[in-house]
């Protein structure tokens, strides 16, 4: 998976180690043929934290700190036994209470997002989707507040962010509208977005960011400015990537509906040319911002965007 | 036929043609990355994919053209100078003198050759053949020319002068020329068409025609006389000299004159002699020859002949020995064989001496085996003589066999003969119909043979020989293991005697067969594999190794061996090539001749036959090469527009 932009704070090795999912364990196909966003969502989490060989409570947003002596009236249960058992004395476990976080999903429902290329085994918003929907379910086991937005033409779709398991059930319900903008574009949608969430958020795009670059620039600007973090996630089909479509044939643009003849062996090496041009230019931009920008291929798995919110909610923390 | 390959060109049209239309629209996420490049570079890549398709087509168009081996067409070099000796190497060049005349213009007429001029010998007889094929060594050409000799075979002009005219009209020089080595006799031109013309760009150099011998006869055949009463060998000899003539005749085997006489011919006849011979001279093994006085050609003044086709099958029947028998049956039977439509048998009494080898001798009495008759009995098969026993246990008879290694035992019980020798030729006829005449026949009074030498032909029942072959020194006899008389067995009164007897004299005899009298050039065929050696010729001939045939190209004796059997051939020369007359109505043959190159130097320009046009101009390997590069030129271009 190619990663661009600046490189997000450097996590603690161990951290690391344990966010690092290998790939191997998930299965993408299966993963797209689970019928509905919750439970892709939760087999997305769960293969995360499978692979780390941790349970899933022990490491649920509680962070060990030190050793107390027991007093009377303390709870048993955080008597660490393993130590009375080798020292002959009962000492509680503390740990430090988090602060809780906002973590606003802001999904591009642009036309482009609902490509869908031969190699791929989702569409790009599928992809998106699935990926938003486990971290607000990784969210919500931290005790964190989870929101969602529908970025397109005209004023996005919004829930407002909430730390209930319930609440769950709305940003779900959200993140998997049907809806498709043809029109619009996503700095506009996301300028008005930025009005209405509370400073101090993560706020995770999901888009292909096909707009300009000078625009998305300055409107992720603005969100920095209000003193949240940023993390886009650019999706990215592999038939986007590479260009191998294998036959002569019309193109037509899903967004503007312009269609174009194209022979892939013709102009492969000069869209390939331009393609890393244009990432390159929205990398700059990410930058610019001090944001983190994952570039994610649909046929590979979304674990590495996965560990990058992690990474940068232990940041935050 | 490769040119037709060059319609696979239709291939890579079609796959051109199959991935030239866009399919249906597809949807794409975003054009921005492809419109300011795609028009651009699809037409770049649609003139490339044209490239790459033309240029298959040029692969497969030149190789198409290469596999047809095409040529430019070549002309000749206009230079140098080629000549062919067309050699009449017929009898009639053997004329007193004709020879080295003829040979000697030709050599003039051929002159010096310069560095790269090439020179041939072609011989006319007996079919057109070359003796050098047109080479530069000029001196060693006419040196082989200077050590060539005559032959015995007649001629026909106008194969040999076709032939050599179209050959010399394919090789590239600026001149070329036929010098025509020929004593232009009448026989050769005949039939000739001179309408007929010569390619051009070839002269012809003819000499003067030759002119008739005055003093020439020919032997045209030499027979032994088959007119009842007489003895002796007929020849027919026709006089081509302009005035009557006295010659000497001689009939010779070996180096012993048998008969000699002299002869007055007459000019443009044909007149018969006879010469007349002995019997012993008549029934010889040894080969004759009919000699004439020589003239101007002398190759046809002598004739061979080996014996007269037409001699009779003799017997030489002993006395019917003296007893109870009264009939004489083989006598009876072997005088019924005169009557013989092909092969008839003269019977007549046993010599007093010198029993003729030619006739088979049929012996019963025992007083046969007793002197002075033992005497000739044993020069008689020393000399190659065949004769028929039949054994009646006499003494004599026993003794004699004895002495040949052969025991004679008598029998006492009545036998049947069986187990007959069905390849033998004396068996075989009687086989082919039916061998049940012979299996019936009762012998109450018989004797069986005992010897290494014999080859059984019929057995007894204790499979001792009741018939038997073996050979007496040159020699070969017939032992039969009965009397021929009704006191003995019944086969006498039976059908199957007299051709058995017949068949019998017939067998023996045919090992002394007369041979054919063959004409050179012609095919002898020969009984199987063996060595064909020269017995009276008139130039020494090495022996050949010959398998089924031979065809002698000189006359003379020849004698065929094949393991023990020995066969004499007398060839002549054909009669047609003594007439020396040479052509008289002017020089048709020089209209055959191309106007064009009568003076013998031609300065057009002409094609060379295909063959040479190709060696000499090979564009198919160019075309070959054209279509490696193109091909080459095709996997670099399709590699960057994967076409």
């Amino acid at each position: 998976m190619e990663k661009t932009g600046q490189a997000p704070p450097a996590p603690q090795a161990a951290d690391t180690d344990r966010f690092l999912a290998p790939r191997e364990r998930l299965d993408l196909r299966m993963l797209a043929e689970l019928p509905d966003l919750p439970l892709r969502s939760r087999y997305l989490v769960e293969s995360l934290i499978n692979s780390s060989h941790r349970s899933s409570r022990r490491g649920c947003g509680i962070e060990f700190s030190d050793y107390r002596a027991y007093q009377a009236g303390d709870d048993l249960r955080r008597v660490d036994w393993r130590l009375y058992a080798r020292a002959d004395r009962i000492y509680l476990k503390r740990f430090e209470e988090e602060t809780q976080m906002r973590l606003i999903l802001a999904l591009d429902v642009s036309a482009s997002m609902s490509y869908r290329g031969p190699r791929a085994t989702m569409s790009k918003g599928d992809f998106a989707r699935t990926t938003l929907g486990a971290m607000a379910m990784m969210a919500v086991r931290q005790n964190d507040a989870v929101g969602a937005a529908l970025l397109g033409g005209g004023f996005p779709d919004y829930v407002r962010p909430r730390s209930s398991s319930a609440h769950l059930t709305s940003v779900f319900s959200l993140l998997d509208s049907d809806r498709v903008d043809r029109q619009g574009s996503l700095p506009d949608s996301l300028s008005m977005l930025v009005e209405t969430i509370p400073s101090g958020s993560i706020i995770v795009i999901a888009s292909d960011f096909y707009d300009s670059t000078e625009t998305l620039g300055h409107t992720i600007g603005q969100l920095r400015h209000r003193g949240n973090d940023v993390i886009g996630l650019q999706i990215v089909d592999p038939s986007e990537a590479d260009f191998d479509l294998e036959s002569n044939g019309i193109l037509v643009d899903l967004e503007t509906g312009d269609e174009l003849p194209v022979e892939p062996d013709a102009v492969r090496k000069q869209y390939l040319e331009a393609f890393r041009a244009f990432q390159g230019e929205l990398a700059g931009v990410f930058s610019l911002c001090g944001v983190d920008l994952v570039t994610m291929r649909t046929d590979e798995s979304p674990v590495a965007a996965l560990s990058t919110y992690l990474a940068k909610r232990s940041t935050r923390i | 036929m490769f040119l037709l390959a060059g319609a696979a060109v239709a291939l890579p049209v079609f796959l051109h043609l199959l991935r030239r239309n866009p399919r249906e629209p597809r949807g794409f996420p975003t054009l921005r990355f492809l419109k300011s490049v795609s028009v651009r570079e699809t037409k770049r890549h649609r003139l490339r994919r044209w490239l790459v398709m033309a240029l298959r087509c040029l692969v497969l168009l030149l190789l198409a053209a290469a596999f047809a081996r095409p040529y430019l067409p070549r002309f000749t070099t206009d230079k140098g100078r080629v000549v062919v000796i067309a050699i009449d190497n017929s009898m009639s060049m053997r004329v007193a003198g004709r020879w080295d005349k003829l040979r000697e213009w030709a050599i003039g007429q051929a002159g010096k050759g310069d560095p790269g001029d090439r020179i041939g010998l072609l011989m006319m007889n007996p079919q057109p053949a070359w003796l050098k094929n047109p080479n530069t060594d000029w001196d060693g050409t006419l040196l082989a020319l200077r050590e060539m000799k005559p032959g015995f075979t007649s001629t026909r002009y106008a194969p040999p002068l076709a032939l050599a005219a179209d050959i010399l009209s394919r090789l590239p020089a600026k001149k070329k020329e036929l010098i025509w080595m020929a004593d232009q006799q009448r026989k050769g031109w005949q039939g000739a068409d001179f309408s007929k013309k010569l390619p051009d760009g070839v002269s012809v150099k003819f000499p003067d025609p030759q002119p008739a011998p005055g003093h020439q006869a020919a032997i045209n055949n030499a027979e032994w006389d088959t007119t009842p009463g007489s003895r002796g060998v007929t020849v027919s000899i026709r006089s081509y000299s302009v005035s009557p003539d006295t010659r000497k005749l001689t009939l010779v085997s070996g180096s012993r004159t048998i008969a000699s006489r002299t002869i007055q011919l007459t000019p443009g006849t044909v007149s018969r002699f006879s010469l007349p011979a002995k019997e012993e001279d008549e029934s010889s093994a040894l080969p004759l020859r009919v000699e004439m006085d020589p003239d101007d050609l002398p190759a046809d003044d002598v004739a061979y002949l080996v014996r007269d086709e037409s001699h009779k099958l003799a017997v030489m029947l002993d006395e019917m020995p003296a007893g109870k028998e009264k009939t004489d049956y083989p006598g009876i039977a072997l005088e019924a064989s005169l009557r013989h439509p092909t092969e008839p048998i003269s019977v007549g009494p046993l010599p007093q001496n010198d029993w003729p080898v030619t006739s088979v001798a049929v012996l019963r009495n025992p007083d046969s085996f007793r002197n002075p008759a033992l005497r000739n009995l044993d020069q008689f098969l020393n000399r190659g003589g065949k004769a028929m026993i039949f054994l009646d246990g006499s003494a004599a008879k026993s003794d004699w066999l004895r002495g040949k290694h052969v025991e004679i035992a008598g029998r006492d019980s009545a036998e049947s003969l069986r187990d007959w020798a069905e390849e033998h030729p004396l068996i075989a006829p009687f086989a082919k119909l039916s061998l049940l005449p012979l299996l019936d026949l009762k012998f109450s009074k018989c004797w069986s043979m005992n010897g290494n030498a014999l080859i059984p032909l019929a057995s007894w029942s204790d499979n001792s020989p009741g018939i038997a072959e073996m050979r007496v020194e040159a020699g070969k006899v017939l032992l039969f293991g009965f009397e021929p008389g009704r006191e003995s067995t019944t086969w006498p009164l039976r059908p199957s005697f007299v051709p058995f007897l017949h068949q019998a004299v017939v067998t023996l005899g045919q090992t002394t067969a007369p041979a054919k009298t063959w004409k050179v050039g012609e095919s002898i065929p020969l009984d199987g594999e063996g060595t064909w050696k020269a017995v009276d010729v008139p130039t020494p001939s090495p022996d050949l190794k010959v398998n089924g045939s031979v065809k002698p190209m000189a006359p003379g004796i020849y004698e065929f061996l094949n393991g023990s059997k020995k066969e004499l051939f007398a060839v002549n020369i054909t009669p047609e090539e003594s007439d020396l007359q040479p052509w008289t109505d002017g020089h048709p043959w020089l209209e055959m001749v191309s106007p064009q190159t009568k003076t013998g130097e031609t300065d057009v320009r002409k094609p060379l036959p295909p063959e040479e046009s190709e060696r000499q101009s090979p564009l198919w390997w160019w075309l070959l090469a054209a279509a490696i590069l193109a091909l080459l030129a095709e996997m670099t271009l399709a590699n960057r527009t994967s076409a």
